[in-house]
Formats: structure tokens, sequence, C-alpha cells
């Protein structure tokens, strides 16, 4: 088979086809950073030349098929009133007044929100630097990787300004509180996420959309209020496929300690094209993940950015590789991915003997 | 008198609650007996969370519970420094809602607590033992960037002759006994009940590590 691109590899692997290697997929805000040449992060997050070049010299440097662009996860909900600490180190969100007393009252913005054009996020100065740089980013190595990049459902997105656990915690405290939400969530907050995520794709030129399901966790909430963000995650879902079509594939972001996979597959397994998710190192095995789902959609994991990937060495590193592409082999496709992005402080050596080991091992 | 209290506690009602503890408060109801009934009512929550019979949500709401009551009772009741000062904090991230349980759980259950924050490098530790010198450091690691700072904290407990007397724990997502016996350390609790049981075994025992 002639060599693919990292492109053709993973868009192969997303149709459910074998491509030429396993796609890998990795991405990491602080490693990619320190390849742009801006050592502040101030004026990093601010310039979307420094945000592409970090994240193009990451994606050449470790060879992978696909890889995101990114700052930080509250960017784009400035324009919402997300609030955050940007150091000299470190993007954070800003402690709430309400972190320990509930207040109802700050659901109130959501409701008046109205049409989407009020609230884009490029009239906040670092989404507005990030959509540039996926731009370049896309005009630069779009064919050779491919960009995931993706937003929140809208309940989540409500959650990433007032605080998730908080989120949470007002609907068990209010009890009137989760109908008030359901209106908003499925009213201007819906119609809010559904225009962000077509300018997200508009800006990586239409190659995929990155769906986040790390809330589906079996520790992180009851079955009553799982099933509920279900129905709006699927209706967002249909709603973002109405928008870009049914011939960009939906990739997907799993990043949790007991994912639900499972669950995943029965509400949204139709609307997505893959299934990427932490193995080694959350309680749901790669073995049985290709047991259930290897024949049915395509499974990216394989990697522990945690113990091993950041911890361990050359040789562990090896070691997780060969043993996760034996297992993933006897899927119909696979992808090789971590968890979740990866930490400032990740061996570069480590990082270099994925794909070493991929390139030796990880065809079929 | 106060088991309304402990009742609209369970019942994760914050401004019920802190609204009663304030009118039991005029009535001259001892503050002692009312944080015992928050104490309770902490305790019975984890154990909840532990059977599975609550998730993370009801959780944080005893949080907010416990805190606004807390908030009302505790210039009023006796100094809770009887079992033992405690340093929490998690390191590296900004992860916070495990952190608090187990900060509210000690507080419950008589510790004196001093909470560091999140996304903490090893200097604030440092900077917090030397300030309150405290019987045990819980610390939160949920990336594995707190690696190398949870490194230093030993190192300088160590270093100062410190590490007999001060007892360390972890807890969070990337606290496993490999780590804890890596760096060498008291232990590890996975959920609120070891993290409890730990602290008291340490300080209060005198328990002696792991190695």
């Amino acid at each position: 088979m002639t060599e693919m691109t990292g492109s053709e590899r993973a868009l192969a692997y997303l149709k459910g086809e074998r491509p030429d290697k396993m796609p890998i997929w990795h991405e990491s805000v602080y490693l990619a950073w320190q390849y742009s040449g801006v050592p502040d992060l101030r004026q990093y997050v601010l310039d979307p030349e420094a945000i592409a070049r970090g994240h193009i010299n990451y994606a050449k440097k470790f060879n992978v098929d696909i890889t995101g662009v990114n700052i930080d996860m509250w960017a784009l909900y400035e324009v919402l009133g997300a609030e955050v600490d940007v150091r000299s180190h470190v993007v954070q969100p800003k402690i709430p007044a309400w972190r320990y007393r509930p207040d109802r009252s700050i659901y109130e913005r959501f409701k008046k929100m109205g049409k989407p054009e009020n609230y884009d996020p490029r009239n906040c100065k670092r989404a507005k630097a990030l959509f540039k740089a996926w731009e370049i980013a896309a005009r630069e190595i779009g064919d050779k990787v491919l960009l995931r990049q993706g937003i929140l459902g809208p309940a989540a997105s409500i959650g990433l300004v007032v605080g998730v656990p908080e989120i949470m915690r007002d609907i068990a405290v209010f009890p009137d509180l989760l109908d008030d939400l359901m209106e908003t969530i499925t009213g201007p907050m819906m119609d809010w996420t559904v225009d962000v995520a077509y300018k997200m794709v508009e800006a990586v030129n239409f190659t995929n959309f990155c769906m986040g399901f790390s809330v589906y966790d079996k520790g992180l909430i009851d079955d009553q209020t799982r099933n509920i963000l279900a129905e709006i995650d699927l209706e967002y879902l249909k709603r973002v496929r109405d928008k870009i079509g049914w011939d960009i594939p939906i990739t997907t972001h799993i990043c949790s300690y007991a994912p639900d996979l499972d669950f995943i597959y029965e509400k949204f397994g139709q609307h997505i094209n893959e299934m990427q998710f932490h193995s080694p190192g959350s309680t749901y095995p790669l073995q049985n993940a290709v047991n259930k789902f290897g024949d049915k959609i395509p499974l990216c994991a394989g990697i522990d950015h945690l113990g091993t990937l950041f911890a361990g060495g050359v040789n562990d590193v090896e070691s997780m590789v060969k043993n996760s592409i034996e297992i993933g082999k006897k899927s119909k496709t696979f992808g090789l991915g971590p968890g979740c992005g990866l930490s400032y402080g990740t061996p570069e050596e480590n990082l270099m003997t994925v794909t070493r080991t991929r390139d030796k091992y990880g065809t079929w | 008198m106060s088991g309304k209290v402990y009742e609209l506690a369970v019942s994760l009602r914050p401004f019920e609650t802190e609204g009663e503890i304030k009118k039991l408060l005029s009535e001259g109801v001892p503050p002692d007996e009312m944080l015992d009934s928050l104490r309770k009512a902490m305790i019975e929550a984890c154990e909840k969370y532990d059977k599975g019979e609550f998730s993370l949500p009801q959780l944080s709401a005893m949080i907010a519970v416990f805190h606004m009551g807390y908030e009302v009772l505790k210039d009023r009741v006796e100094s809770p420094s009887k079992k033992g000062k405690i340093l929490i904090g998690t390191l590296g991230s900004v992860h916070y809602i495990g952190k608090d349980i187990i900060k509210f759980m000690y507080v419950a259950d008589g510790f004196d607590v001093h909470d560091l924050g999140e996304n903490l490098l090893a200097d604030s530790f440092i900077g917090g033992i030397s300030e309150l010198n405290p019987d045990l450091i819980a610390i939160s690691i949920f990336l594995t960037n707190a690696m190398p700072e949870l490194g230093k904290v030993v190192d300088y407990l160590e270093k100062n002759n410190l590490r007999k007397r001060t007892k360390i724990i972890i807890g969070g997502a990337q606290g496993n006994p490999r780590i804890a016996a890596k760096y060498k350390l008291d232990g590890w609790g996975h959920d609120p009940k070891t993290a409890l049981k730990l602290a008291n075994e340490l300080v209060v025992a005198g328990g002696d590590r792991n190695d």
C-alpha cells in the first residue's frame, strides 16, 4: 500500500477502513506552547501565529496523524461570561462567588441570550486568536494532519461558564431549576453551540467535528441526569449533523476515568464515527471495548498518557503500544491515542517511541 | 432541637439549613450540637456515595450545606484543633471537588484544616508547612504534572527532618499505591471514607507509614 498522509490515514480510519498504518492522535496545549517560541503564556494565548506555529511544530515533531489546536477550555466561553486568570504558566478559571453558596441568579444571563450572532466567541480576544490559529493550521498542514476540533454540547457549555460541579449541584439544590435550565439549554444555548460548532468546522476546512462525551462517566452523574443530558446531546449532535452533513466525520473525546462506552454507543453510536477513550488507565479495558464494539465502530485508545507516557520509560511505552496494537488489530480498524491532552513534561523520547512502535508494528 | 438541622442537611437544602441554624442560635441552642448534626449529615452523604446512592452532584450539594452552616457556626464552636492540624490542596491542576469533599470531611470530624487551594506548586505546600507545622499533609493529584512537585514536597520534609513528624497522604485520579510507594508516602485514599480513616490512624492514633 502506498504511504498515506496522516490526514488520509485518519479519514480512512474514521470511515471504518484499515489504512496503511494505525493512525495516531495526540495533542498537548502546553507542549505545543513550548514549541511556539513565545515563552510567556499571556502573550502566546493572544497570538494566532504563535499558537498555530506551536501546534504545527508539535505535529511535525511527533509525526501525529490527528491532533488538535487549543489553548484552554474557556476561551470560547468568555463571550458568555466565563472568567479566567491567564498567568505566565497556566490558564485557569477564576474561583466564582457561588462555589460554596448556590446562586440561582447566575443562570438568568443565558435565558436572555437571544440570537447566536450577538454572542460570537470571536468578539473576545483569545477566541479570536484561536479561530485564526485554526485557519492557519488548516491551511498549512490540513492536507497532512486531521485537526480535531469541537465544542461541548449546550448543557456542558453552560457548565463551563458557571462551573460543571456547580451546575450539577444546583440542579440537586433547586428542584425547579432543571425545568428552567432545560428551556435555556434547548433554546438559546442550543442555537449558540450549534452555531459555534459550525464556525469551528468551517475554520478547520470542513474535515471533522469532535464531540465531547466525558461527562458520561459512571461515577460522575446519576442515571436520571445522564438520561436528560443524553437527550440534549443527541439533539445537539443531530443539529450539528444537519448543518455539516453526513460526509464530515464526527470524532469523539471521552476523557473519563470510568467511561460508560456502552451507554455512549447505545445512545449516540449511529451519529458518530469513532469512540476515543482512555485505556489503559480507565476502568474500561481495551480488550472489552474491542470485543464489544470492534466490529461496529472505529476505536481510538491504547495509550496511557498518565502512568506510562508521562512517568514510564521508553521500554514501558513500547510495551504498552505493542500490546495495544495487538488488541486493537482485532477490530475492523483502530487508532492509537491517549485519554486526554498530554501533560507538560511528558518526555519527548516517549512520544517518539509511540510513533516508532506504531511504524514497526501498527499495520494489519 | 438540632434534629431539624440534620434533616434539612441530609435533604440537601443549604439555605433552609443555614436559616435553621441561625434560628436555633438565637434560641440559645449550643452551636456544637448543630455542628454535630452537620458532621453526621456529611458522613452519611459520603457513605451514600460509597454505596452508589449519591453521586457527585449530591456530594457537591452537601459541601454547600456544610460550608454554609459551618460559616455561621465556626466562630461559636469549640476550637477544632483537638484532633490535629491538616494542610490540604490540589497540586498542579484546578480540580477541587474531591479535595473539598475530603476537606469538609476532616473539618466535620474535628480536625483543624488549612486549605491551600488548587493549581499549586510544591512551594505553596512548603510555605504552608513552614508556617503551620501540620500533622498531616493531604495532597490531591489529578494530572501527572503533579508528580515532580509531589517529590519536591517530600524532599523538603526529609531535608528538614520533618518527615517522621509530618504524615503525608495523596488522593485524586492519580493517587494510587504505586505512587504512594514511589514517594514513600504514608498512604493514599481513593474515597472519602478511606481518607478519613487514614487521617485518624495517622494523626490521632499515631500510625506508621506504609513503607
